[in-house]
């Protein structure tokens, strides 16, 4: 009976376990042979809105909590990326940030934001430059703001420039 | 009985004697293998060697293909320095010479440079980019044998940094201007330093926030770019390195002070520079600050003159300043606070500006004789009645004495008199008294740029011309500014550099400012010498509380300088490199945890380590506080001081020569001193840094 109990118990723990670390938001990485540019995603999360408390230190040493927010337009999300872009073919081809798409489960795509500077600000430091890039490696985060309702299904992070089809699989 | 109870009480007095051994000898403290494995390694980086490295990667990268004027290779900042910068490179089958222009809104603000000979290898700079935009390219190609070719090419840029200073443009009058851009220098490490085109665009700006801290940026005879570099001896700007580099971030030569430069430096007729510095020894050996000028050699980088104001003013002359708080026996005195230099080749002389003693005095160089001091009568007394000798007297009308000034610069002669010396200076106006009861408020206060006349036989000082004082408190800078004559046009370019405001009102709280607890604002005007505004832009703070402008330097955007071949030799490194040997100190034999310790800067250069961070003290930060930095591996432990500032800041460079190769642990030791007397009892901390290094 004592054993059974044991048993059923260690059972549910490895379920537990199981889910736990399914539920973790690592990225399937999908290796693609003969790269120009490699990226690959360490972490990413989905916020919809980023909140910082800078701590202002007074001249009598008091610290005052100025709150920082951001905000994605109405009825999105922010999708953030840690991520390394690095060059490891021998194209000359740079990296073009256009190719870089979040794609939906309805097919549709979503490029990089403009201006992602913000994230340095909310603690996503440093962030990937968003210039063309030529050579060597760069890791940081970047952001991208995709719809709400899309960022509960499917998510997948595309290069298709020549010569660096790539594709992974942020969530299911 | 008894012997059981005498055998218990040695067994835990031979315990407690064996454990008070084992904590005070401080054995807990040595680093084991798991928090070596959990520490982060510490980096190493030589901005030559990385710069070398990264031309040299660029150019196999262009090796790889085939690249022509309608197909160029395009590499955005190259350097990592200045987003706003690319290199375009390209071959042609016949030498030609290629004008690059980057348009602009206007032809005051579109930028072309024409290279100087013919090649067929072609590395064009582009400068001068617009953030956020598409920018149009245009290459010329003009062929030796006559044909002509033009290519458009298209930059894509980022847009400016969150943390990037508001601008506002008030008057802009391009076709008046001065011709280039402004180069806006910044002073606190919080801010950035940019270029500025005629309708108040940024055209360019550097990532780096730790170079050319409040200290000049000029323009060499060989058109390179002269400031400071990023690594600090003491807290906020005292720098151990000069940089001689171009727009694109590409240093040249890195030049070793170990007396470390701050505020200003200029280049002498024979190339050599002239900077204000300080008493080499400072601060670990030496009591005061920022009162030496320097003589550097330009061919070796060594320090060949040295010109200490504590041998020519009085060091203990106290005039009322807003530098406070004030610290009971502040390590270093900074009595003179020198910010600029300029050399009077006519009489081989030295004019300096301190701001502090509001004087601007000029000595001879080889004598150290002074030949006239610029100040208010007031002050001179008792033990500096023997300056009074010095002093000018003022004729003329509307004369206003000069109070915390800035950049006092000789002008070109105008009236044929070689009795008379122009001088061009900011008067910031600080407090414009030299006592507190008699100071003027800051919201009735004022700066302005002024030109007085001195004549120097007669000893008589007289005001040519100023402007600012009609804008009232609404442009008053308690510190930092600058004024510079243009050569072309005769208009004067004004830097109300560091305008102090809480609330939108001025203050006069230096200190509060420099260490981000007030708001410090700028204002750049440029007026025609009749004191109509040509351009005058505003400038706040977005994210941070600085936005200050500790000068605005007029520059070409292009000048012959940005020719060079990538690849073709490594950076020079020429000086003294000065690091802090190993100390004594008692360490604590367990961990004392207090500190919460943040780096700028760490990394290995070399046989130095170098560092730049900030400390707390159970979570708060304090006026006053000591940092030591103890590498630790169970055989070896060395200790070593850096240097203090402010509000838990502290910098310096160690010198690893010493140290036994191996990996060590780094932890940090010291603390903070109970109320504001430097010399008082450390409140210690000690605790582990978090990172490892592995010495060579």
């Amino acid at each position: 009976m004592q054993k059974k109990f044991i048993n059923s118990l260690f059972f549910v723990f490895i379920v537990c376990c199981s889910l736990l670390v399914a539920s973790c938001q690592t990225p399937k990485k999908t290796p693609a042979p003969d790269l120009n540019w490699q990226v690959a995603v360490s972490k990413f999360e989905i916020k919809d809105s980023l909140a910082a408390v800078e701590g202002v230190t007074q001249y009598d040493g008091s610290i005052l909590n100025v709150t920082h927010t951001q905000t994605p337009d109405s009825g999105k999300v922010y999708l953030i990326l840690e991520a390394t872009v690095s060059k490891v073919g021998n194209q000359s081809d740079p990296f073009d940030w256009q190719w870089l798409v979040v794609k939906d489960s309805a097919g549709n795509s979503y490029s990089r934001m403009e201006n992602d500077s913000f994230l340095d600000q909310y603690q996503f430091s440093p962030r990937i430059t968003g210039l063309e890039l030529r050579l060597g490696e760069y890791s940081g985060w970047m952001c991208f703001e995709i719809p709400a309702a899309a960022a509960k299904a499917k998510l997948t992070l595309t290069y298709t420039a020549a010569g660096s089809q790539q594709e992974i699989v942020l969530q299911k | 009985m008894k012997n059981k109870l005498l055998i218990i009480f040695v067994t835990i007095a031979l315990f407690l004697a064996i454990a008070a051994g084992v904590v005070f000898s401080g054995v807990l403290t040595i680093p084991t293998a798991a928090s070596l494995a959990k520490a982060t390694e510490v980096q190493s980086y030589d901005i030559l060697a990385a710069q070398y490295q990264r031309e040299t990667d660029i150019l196999a990268d262009y090796g790889k293909g085939n690249y022509s004027p309608q197909h160029p290779y395009i590499i955005q900042d190259p350097y990592q320095a200045n987003p706003l910068s690319a290199l375009i490179l390209f071959e042609t089958t016949e030498p030609a010479q290629t004008t690059v222009t980057v348009m602009g809104k206007n032809q005051y603000s579109t930028f072309t440079y024409t290279s100087t000979g013919f090649t067929t290898h072609h590395e064009i700079a582009v400068l001068g980019l617009y953030a956020g935009q598409k920018n149009q390219v245009e290459l010329a190609i003009n062929y030796q044998n006559g044909q002509k070719e033009v290519s458009e090419q298209t930059v894509q840029t980022e847009a400016l940094p969150y943390d990037f200073p508001n601008l506002k443009v008030q008057v802009s009058q391009p076709d008046k201007m001065e011709p280039g851009v402004d180069l806006m220098i910044s002073c606190l490490d919080t801010n950035y330093s940019y270029l500025l085109d005629a309708n108040g665009d940024v055209r360019g700006y550097f990532t780096n926030k730790n170079f050319g801290h409040c200290t000049a940026m000029r323009v060499l005879q060989n058109g390179h770019l002269l400031t400071t570099g990023d690594v600090l001896k003491l807290m906020p700007y005292n720098m151990y390195t000069l940089w001689e580099m171009n727009l694109l971030g590409k240093v040249f030569v890195e030049y070793e002070i170990p007396n470390a430069v701050h505020h200003d430096i200029i280049e002498l007729s024979n190339g050599d520079f002239l900077a204000t510095s300080n008493n080499a020894a400072m601060p670990q050996a030496y009591d005061s600050r920022e009162d030496v000028v320097i003589r550097i050699n330009r061919q070796t980088g060594a320090v060949t003159d040295q010109y200490d104001l504590r041998q020519i003013m009085d060091e203990h002359r106290g005039p009322f300043t807003n530098y406070t708080p004030g610290v009971i026996h502040a390590p270093n005195m900074d009595w003179a606070h020198l910010n600029s230099v300029e050399m009077d080749a006519a009489d081989n002389s030295i004019i300096v500006s301190s701001p502090i003693q509001s004087t601007v005095v000029k000595f001879n160089a080889d004598s150290r004789q002074i030949d006239w001091i610029i100040s208010s009568p007031e002050g001179w007394s008792g033990a500096d009645s023997k300056y009074q000798q010095y002093l000018l007297t003022p004729v003329g009308e509307n004369f206003e004495w000069s109070w915390g000034q800035h950049a006092a610069k000789i002008l070109p002669d105008t009236d044929n008199d070689p009795n008379t010396t122009d001088i061009l200076l900011m008067d910031n106006g600080q407090a414009r008294s030299f006592t507190q009861d008699q100071s003027v408020a800051p919201a009735d206060n004022y700066s302005r740029a002024v030109i007085y006349r001195i004549n120097e036989t007669n000893k008589t000082i007289q005001q040519l011309w100023e402007f600012g004082k009609e804008l009232g408190s609404s442009a008053y800078a308690t510190f930092l500014g600058d004024a510079d004559l243009l050569p072309l046009t005769g208009n004067i370019n004004i830097d109300f550099g560091g305008m102090l405001r809480q609330n939108g009102v001025p203050v006069d709280n230096i200190v509060s400012g420099v260490i981000g607890k007030t708001q410090v604002r700028s204002r750049v005007v440029e007026v025609q010498p009749g004191g109509q505004e040509v351009f005058d832009v505003s400038v706040t703070p977005n994210h941070t509380s600085d936005s200050e402008t500790y000068q605005v330097r007029k520059i070409a955007l292009y000048n012959p300088s940005i020719e060079y071949a990538l690849g073709a030799s490594e950076g020079q490194r020429k000086g003294e490199i000065q690091a802090n040997s190993p100390t004594t100190y008692k360490l604590p034999g367990f961990f004392i945890p207090r500190l919460t310790v943040s780096f700028k800067q760490l990394y290995q250069q070399n046989s130095t380590l170098v560092v730049e961070g900030n400390f707390l003290y159970q979570n708060q930060a304090y006026a006053l506080g000591k940092i030591l930095l103890v590498l630790k591996n169970s055989g070896q432990q060395y200790i070593f001081a850096t240097n203090s500032g402010l509000n838990g800041e502290f910098a310096g460079r160690l010198d690893l020569s010493g140290v036994k190769p191996g990996e060590y642990a780094i932890y940090v030791v010291g603390g903070v001193v109970d109320g504001m007397d430097a010399l008082g009892k450390i409140k210690p901390g000690y605790n582990a840094a978090g990172y490892k290094i592995d010495v060579k």
